[in-house]
């Protein structure tokens, strides 16, 4: 019976896991770019992203009945990003990689550079509402719900967020000029 | 869906998209499978698989490195002898005094135009400093505002010759984020860099603390309290509690905890010290003689934060990765109580701080929610101190003085505000 009973739970547990990578698969492109966006490093971002769908696995029985994987996945790597860039080793002006021979010439690297840096010097809180509306493309409601606030705080961080970025780039241009 | 924003749109994908790979994404599905199925094994402990042959590699030299090298020699100052924090050291190690007390012993009469405050310290309800900048500017030079008065009156006290950064932001070494005093005149202003002054900040001395994050809290008895961390490389770090006299700067062990772990908390109450390191809550009860080791009420790889109303009550609050929530003891740690918390937006994100006044009074700092609870966690109620303010941080000398930190919507710069009836009613302080 007990072997029986062993069997049974391996049989519900590997079916929980294949439901989950079925619903987790599809948002890792999504969270890739939030991780990429937010920490500016390609090699950090996927470490975040593994961690956060270890963390996503881990803590799944927290996760609200009825609820989307997709926002609570994006709010637990924004907190990864965050974790991330708290070590002391991210307390320091980064280069952000890029891969080899997948630079466009058309990039501005001055302004991408200017981005990089001026998004940086944002709170995280703006810098993630600002990535998530803008980058990942979500509605207010989604960005909400990553965020852990209520539409119309979403709505205020974007907006916010966005005017001291475009203050940022500006004095980065002014400074460049 | 689109709004306004188009530009910042473009320039967001034209300086992202050029770092993604395509093969991201099912190495990333791949990494994760094995790291579940080896988080499986491992049968929950609090080890963390692995993740490539490379990983594993780099682990094991940074677990020789921390044991073996890093508590040793990392900055040529600690004499700490163990890796594990089971026996205090107490041995004295003073961090080294670089060059000479600077700054010049010049006071002002008010602060400047435009004074942004972004850090408050106080050691009674009426003598209070404040450490801000003045404006718009990334990195800036800090600017220490003092009042005898609860605010009335200003002036401006010499800072250390380093530069501000907040503590989120992406600081290098010689920059400062926070300010505390334990007396009128032993102070310290720390974030990456640490200096201290014991002569109100007429001068101030650069302690060489190794570059890491640093967090510090003044205890009873003329004692200070900082966790200091220290690192190698990109991936080897190591934290340590260390205690010193508040008139003098020599620094000595008392613990040494996980480097490679969320940012440890330090709450101290007199001669009570916690710091939650996960997966560990250590509490001291005399100053930091010696220590017991508790179980850390948070998540070992989220972490959170504490902070201690009397030498037997002490909030905690902890991120669960989407959301947090705040915790109570009232037995110096040994255990808490989770309180599910309502407020008007659902629930507290992970990044709110707990502000313990009493077993019944709690408030949240969490953004742009302030919220406070008076009947132990039953119910919370929400402060607004500024429309659309984000709370940076708040603070109370006593249960009727409390401070607060917020950030006004409109503008990149701070405003303190103070209340001097427990939080019913609070007022702007203007610096003139």
């Amino acid at each position: 019976m007990a072997s029986i009973a062993r069997r049974l739970e391996q049989a519900e547990q590997v079916e929980e896991a294949t439901q989950f990578e079925v619903e987790l698969g599809p948002l890792i492109a999504d969270a890739l770019r939030l991780a990429t966006a937010m920490l500016s490093s390609p090699t950090d971002a996927e470490d975040a992203v593994q961690e956060a769908c270890l963390l996503a696995w881990q803590r799944r029985s927290n996760r609200r009945a009825g609820t989307e994987l997709r926002p609570w996945l994006l709010g637990i790597v924004a907190n990864r990003c965050r974790e991330t860039r708290r070590g002391r080793w991210w307390r320091m002006i980064r280069v952000a990689e890029v891969r080899a021979g997948e630079v466009s010439a058309a990039i501005d690297v001055a302004d991408a550079v200017d981005m990089r840096e001026a998004l940086a010097q944002l709170r995280h809180r703006f810098r993630l509402a600002i990535v998530l509306r803008y980058y990942l493309d979500l509605s207010y409601e989604d960005v909400a719900a990553a965020l852990g606030c209520s539409t119309d705080a979403a709505k205020a961080l974007v907006r916010r967020g966005t005017a001291r970025l475009e203050r940022l780039l500006t004095v980065e241009e002014s400074t460049h000029a | 869906m689109r709004d306004g924003g188009g530009e910042i749109r473009s320039r967001l994908h034209a300086t992202f998209d050029p770092l993604h790979d395509d093969g991201s994404e099912p190495r990333v599905l791949q990494r994760f499978r094995e790291a579940r199925d080896a988080s499986g094994r491992a049968a929950r402990t609090t080890w963390w698989p692995l993740r490539t042959p490379l990983g594993a590699a780099l682990t094991a030299v940074s677990v020789v490195a921390v044991v073996g090298g890093l508590l040793a020699v990392a900055v040529g100052l600690r004499n700490t002898t163990t890796s594990t924090p089971a026996k205090p050291s107490h041995q004295v190690s003073p961090m080294p005094i670089v060059g000479s007390p600077s700054a010049s012993p010049t006071q002002s009469p008010a602060p400047p135009a435009g004074f942004d405050p972004l850090a408050f310290t106080a050691i009674s309800p009426t003598q209070f400093w404040v450490l801000g900048t003045n404006g718009f500017c990334a990195p800036c030079a800090p600017i220490i505002e003092r009042t005898k008065d609860g605010g009335k009156t200003f002036i401006s006290i010499p800072a250390p010759p380093a530069k501000f950064a907040p503590y989120y932001q992406n600081a290098d070494r010689g920059t400062v984020s926070d300010l505390r005093f334990a007396n009128p005149s032993d102070g310290w202003a720390f974030g990456r860099d640490l200096w201290a002054t014991h002569d109100g900040g007429a001068h101030w001395r650069s302690i060489d603390s190794s570059g890491g994050d640093i967090a510090l809290e003044p205890g009873s008895n003329g004692r200070v309290f900082a966790v200091i961390e220290g690192c190698i490389g990109s991936s080897s770090c190591a934290r340590w509690l260390m205690r010193a006299d508040a008139s003098g700067d020599a620094w000595t062990n008392l613990l040494s905890v996980p480097g490679n772990a969320p940012l440890p908390s330090l709450a101290v109450h007199g001669d009570d010290v916690w710091l939650m390191a996960s997966p560990d809550l250590w509490h001291s009860s005399n100053g930091g003689a010696t220590f017991v080791k508790l179980k850390s009420p948070c998540y070992a790889d989220l972490g959170g934060n504490i902070s201690a109303a009397t030498p037997t009550v002490i909030w905690a609050f902890c991120a669960t990765g989407l959301e947090g929530g705040p915790l109570v003891s009232t037995d110096a740690g040994a255990s808490f109580r989770a309180i599910r918390a309502v407020i008007t937006s659902g629930s507290f994100s992970n990044g709110g701080r707990v502000v313990a006044l009493s077993a019944l009074k709690c408030y949240v700092v969490d953004g742009p929610v302030l919220a406070v609870t008076t009947d132990g966690g039953a119910t919370f109620g929400e402060v607004s101190l500024l429309a659309g303010g984000q709370t940076l941080w708040a603070g109370f000398t006593d249960p009727k003085v409390g401070y607060a930190l917020v950030n006004t919507p409109e503008a990149s710069s701070s405003q303190l505000w103070r209340t001097t009836d427990g939080g019913s009613s609070w007022a702007a302080v203007e610096f003139s």
